[in-house]
């Protein structure tokens, strides 16, 4: 098995928006490094190109679902570079949002530890955008 | 919101055969803090069962899905369901499992810290079963 970590961050919102937003994969620039988000129908339904600080990353995305399931693989060229199991949960009128990342096979130790002190990072810019 | 603590726990047991189990109402019984013996069907689709801390309680489990998910709700007859987030996802031969548990209206701090160490006992206790399967 590869090593995993979850992350979490509660959100003042509904559940309901929370997904709304992170399903729309246009949205992923307003709150992570990646710019220039295109859909990139060539690499599968639900995947889009993005600019990124060490070039174009391709993100597969987790079709649209009513349990608020947003889980996403990003490869670079031919690998896979990172994957992670999402999911946004109902907290009263608030929510909860899990990010499981599994360190994948070409990525080391610390640059899983920094990846995920980079991802802990977006969350909070999430968090505030979402709660502005 | 509530206070919540969301537990991670990686199962050496393929993802699978890990879901099939636990989507399976009638297992509910040999990993959680519910008496075996009492744990039965009602007829409206929920599960009736003694908690291991006393008291009947009502079960309610989410339909089987291709997403892992395996909510379910614990209440008591009459109330409304709490429903407490669960999934399993894959990791290569194992399986991830994430619970998120909330603090529940008049639990004071020391019995929600209480009560997450119970829950975590809970989930070894179901890593150890799903592993001893495999062996």
């Amino acid at each position: 098995m590869l090593k995993a970590r979850t992350l979490t961050v509660e959100i003042a919102r509904p559940p309901e928006d929370v997904y709304r937003f992170l399903v729309d994969p246009a949205n992923l620039a307003g709150w992570t490094m990646v710019q220039n988000g295109r859909p990139e129908p060539s690499a599968g339904p639900n995947s889009w190109a993005y600019d990124g600080p060490r070039g174009t990353v391709l993100v597969h995305f987790t079709p649209a679902n009513p349990f608020f399931v947003l889980d996403y693989r990003i490869q670079a060229g031919p690998q896979t570079i990172h994957v992670a199991h999402v999911r946004v949960v109902r907290n009263g009128a608030g929510a909860v949002l899990t990010h499981t990342s599994v360190q994948q096979p070409l990525v080391s130790d610390a640059m899983f530890a920094s990846e995920e002190e980079w991802m802990m990072s977006d969350l909070l810019v999430l968090k505030t955008l979402l709660e502005r | 919101m509530r206070r919540s603590h969301t537990i991670s726990l990686s199962i050496d047991y393929p993802y699978e055969a890990a879901y099939r189990f636990l989507s399976d109402p009638r297992t509910y019984g040999d990993w959680a803090a519910v008496d075996k013996q009492s744990f039965r069907p009602l007829g409206n689709g929920d599960w009736e069962g003694t908690t291991s801390l006393g008291g009947v309680r009502h079960f309610r489990f989410t339909p089987v899905n291709t997403f892992g998910v395996l909510d379910h709700a614990v209440f008591t007859p009459g109330d409304t369901p709490l429903w407490t987030p669960m999934r399993v996802t894959p990791n290569e031969g194992g399986t991830e499992l994430t619970f998120t548990f909330y603090q529940r209206p008049g639990m004071s701090e020391e019995e929600f810290a209480s009560a997450i160490e119970w829950v975590t006992m809970d989930f070894l206790t179901l890593k150890s079963v799903l592993e001893a399967r495999w062996r």
